[in-house]
């Protein structure tokens, strides 16, 4: 057990955390950096690197075209205002866009009307890079790596803490601090395998959120990019790319030849996954049909070769030579295709600020809700990381120079950490925490996926309730090093059950298909009635309400 | 359906052997990393394994199969196969080493560069777009038997050598080479055999030539 004292504490370090750190750091303040994996590790890292700019007047209207007016304009208004000088900044500390000559190439990923999204020279990992080195120049940043924080600690609603657990030295940390940035990203791991995320992606930020008093919204809205891998084992929804990844040729069709679906790129990722998944059921909510990419069309045209190049840059072309061979990979024969989990556009409730409702709890990235509404342009994920993830972490150490005093009530922090260990298990059973992540990511898939419905949905929530019975009675056992992974998943597991009912309410309450929400009950989209949903947690149960933020 | 035998070198507290694990493959094809985690999920969750992205651009499920350090993401699951923690490198447990030093040593040894002043070429040289594949997998570590562990702070290992070489080849970014390669010890490596890399990086034509005299 240890505890550290910090002004700013900064949970997660993909795009968004690191931007914050680096800007909180340049305001001078002590911050400390704690990330589940290593340090700079995370979906930013195995991102295609593609990110959009501001460089015209329409990418407001497709941002929210894409988002069914469910997307907050004033998180959009703020992310377009103060993305200036962004791409400049990175550039200035060595990040290198692909260029044609001096001009830097620029795509139209799905949902966007103009080509105005940048390559980084090589995927996330070159972002990644750039972004660390510039990270670790900084001398008043400390870095806790392999650590999962548990639990934020807060006195009348305001924070002044976090329960920590670092896996790899089997080691328990209470970091205090009067400022605390959720940044850990999405949870594609809520849909295992179904996902392209990293493993670590379980959505620690909404239960964190939940849990400490702030609000969710939009949580019923998880994005599916149209093209996933669909075989062989281990290799199940990884990411080969959204309607851009078709070519302008490309066709979806099915395991006999007929057409479902052309002209791909013209629409959003929302769109082509709905018709997949349709055409996968058949009308029921069980995806049992196979359904194939035909890009090959593509591969005599010139604007179809040049799809075939930037496809391929981004990198997501190699897991289809892995999965499927040569000639798939060269666009040369169609092959299956099943979307896959990507993107989280719900998420914590934040003001303009990136400030929630709990005080010194401030929220940036995918971790954040509202600015996508219902649907997600390709590109923007690392465009918003790094524009909230910089204002968020100035914001912070604004507020620090604010708040001089110190809040947290001195407790005994080992009696913190043994309260907390009683709440995850009682530790006599014998179930597994693997096995249970399993179960409760093949009922998200089956019951809360592309098609839900009412039923679906009530039927998952009776197996999630189950799921989080069992997961009472682990057999952790706390005192052993050789359980540093069953403890670390035993923790996730715990928030993952509280993400998983703040999606399945949510789902409820949204009686009407919009976006990347579908239900199979309610097929279409009631154009009379825009509304947000709201999730919080009262008296320990996940309840959600419609949101209507010109009353708030 | 078929069964196949894989052996993983286990090392925990309690246990330090070769322990024989049945995995069910069901179809003809199954990644060695889905193996691994069918043996955690079913038959043993105290295996220690580490992974992130299940397509070889984390870096973090770097092992040894049958002797040689290979992405267990990338590698298919056969029988027989013997499966071993990277060599060199301090085991926290399992299959899983130690990692978070490198970012001590990218802080201690200073490899952190400076931006050139004015606009410098903003073109990409090969040799760059070679180098940047790095995913700190520490194969290269695992494979040279010239790194030790222990003396890192006077041999730093190719790992680093390609961090160093990441700043040499970038466009804009500088650093004082001499003084840092003489640091990072890479003349200690001035007749290392070839150090394989699984991302394709030629480590030693373009991270250890170029820095020695």
């Amino acid at each position: 057990m240890r505890t550290y004292e910090f002004d700013i504490l900064c949970i997660g370090s993909g795009v968004s955390g690191l931007m914050a750190s680096i800007a909180a750091s340049e305001e001078h303040k002590d911050i400390c950096i704690v990330s589940k994996d290593p340090f700079s590790w995370g979906n930013t890292r195995i991102s295609g690197g593609v990110i959009a700019s501001n460089q015209d007047s329409s990418l407001d209207i497709d941002i929210l075209n894409a988002g069914r007016r469910l997307n907050s304009s004033e998180l959009v208004e703020t992310l377009l205002n103060d993305s200036e000088n962004i791409h400049e900044t990175v550039e200035s500390w060595g990040h290198i866009y692909r260029r044609n000559g001096n001009k830097k190439i620029k795509i139209k990923p799905g949902g966007h009307s103009e080509a105005r999204t940048y390559i980084s020279s090589y995927k996330g990992i070159s972002l990644g890079n750039v972004l660390r080195m510039r990270l670790l120049e900084e001398t008043n940043v400390k870095i806790i790596e392999e650590t999962i924080v548990c639990k934020i600690l807060t006195h009348d609603s305001r924070v002044y803490g976090a329960i920590c657990y670092n896996w790899i030295k089997d080691t328990w940390y209470i970091i205090y601090a009067k400022q605390i940035i959720l940044a850990t990203g999405g949870g594609g791991m809520l849909y295992d395998p179904h996902t392209d995320n990293m493993r670590s992606s379980t959505g620690d930020s909404y239960s964190l959120a939940l849990q400490c008093g702030a609000s969710l919204i939009d949580m019923e809205q998880i994005q599916f990019i149209p093209f996933g891998v669909a075989y062989p084992q281990g290799m199940t929804g990884l990411e080969i790319g959204d309607t851009a990844a078709a070519g302008p040729y490309g066709k979806l069709i099915t395991e006999d030849g007929k057409l479902i679906l052309g002209n791909i790129p013209s629409l959003t990722r929302e769109e082509v996954s709905r018709k997949i998944a349709l055409a996968m059921s058949r009308g029921s909510t069980e995806l049992k049909d196979n359904v194939k990419l035909d890009p090959t069309a593509n591969i005599n045209k010139q604007d179809g070769k040049e799809a075939w190049v930037n496809t391929n840059n981004s990198g997501s072309l190699e897991a289809v030579k892995y999965a499927y061979g040569v000639k798939s990979y060269k666009w040369e024969e169609p092959f299956s295709v099943i979307p896959t989990v990507h993107y989280i556009m719900g998420g914590v409730l934040v003001d303009q600020q990136g400030c929630t409702e709990v005080d010194g709890l401030l929220v940036a990235g995918e971790a954040a809700g509202g600015v996508h509404g219902s649907g997600r342009l390709g590109s923007m994920s690392l465009f918003e990381g790094l524009v909230f993830g910089r204002k968020v972490g100035k914001i912070a150490a604004e507020q620090i120079d604010k708040t001089k005093d110190n809040p947290f009530p001195i407790k005994e922090s080992d009696l913190i950490i043994n309260e907390y260990k009683k709440t995850i298990s009682n530790g006599k059973g014998s179930n597994s925490p693997f096995l249970l992540k399993k179960k409760l990511a093949e009922v998200m898939w089956k019951d809360v996926g592309l098609i839900k419905t009412e039923k679906s949905l009530l039927r998952a929530m009776e197996q999630i309730k189950k799921i989080e019975k069992l997961s009472k009675e682990l057999f952790v056992n706390w005192k052993k090093s050789e359980q540093r992974q069953l403890i670390l998943n035993t923790i996730e597991l715990k928030m993952m059950v509280t993400t998983s009912k703040a999606i399945i309410v949510s789902s409820l309450i949204r009686r009407e298909s919009r976006g990347s929400h579908y239900r199979l009950d309610y097929p279409s989209e009631n154009n009379s009635e825009d509304y947000n949903v709201k999730v919080d947690l009262k008296d320990g149960e996940v309840q959600a309400k419609k949101y209507d933020k010109s009353i708030s | 359906m078929c069964v196949i035998r894989i052996n993983v070198k286990r090392k925990t507290d309690e246990i330090n052997e070769v322990v024989t694990y049945l995995v069910n493959t069901f179809e003809e094809r199954m990644t060695l990393l889905e193996a691994l985690k069918k043996i955690q999920e079913k038959q043993e969750p105290t295996l220690g394994i580490r992974y992130g992205c299940r397509f070889k651009d984390c870096g973090l499920c770097a092992v040894k199969v049958n002797g040689k350090e290979k992405m267990a993401c990338v590698t298919n699951a056969k029988n027989e196969m013997l499966v071993e923690p990277l060599d060199h490198v301090p085991i926290v447990q399992d299959l899983i080493v130690e990692r978070s030093y490198i970012t001590k040593m990218i802080r201690d040894l200073e490899l952190i560069p400076t931006v050139k002043e004015g606009e410098a070429s903003i073109l990409v040289s090969d040799e760059y777009m070679a180098v940047v594949k790095c995913t700190d997998c520490q194969a290269c570590l695992s494979s040279s038997d010239i790194y030790s562990h222990e003396n890192r702070y006077q041999n730093a290992g190719p790992l680093f050598f390609v961090k160093l070489a990441q700043i040499y080849y970038h466009p804009r970014l500088d650093i004082n080479y001499k003084e840092i390669a003489q640091k990072l010890g890479l003349h200690e490596y001035k007749n290392s055999p070839t150090i394989p890399c699984p991302y394709g990086v030629p480590i030693n034509k373009l991270a250890i030539s170029p820095f020695i005299d």
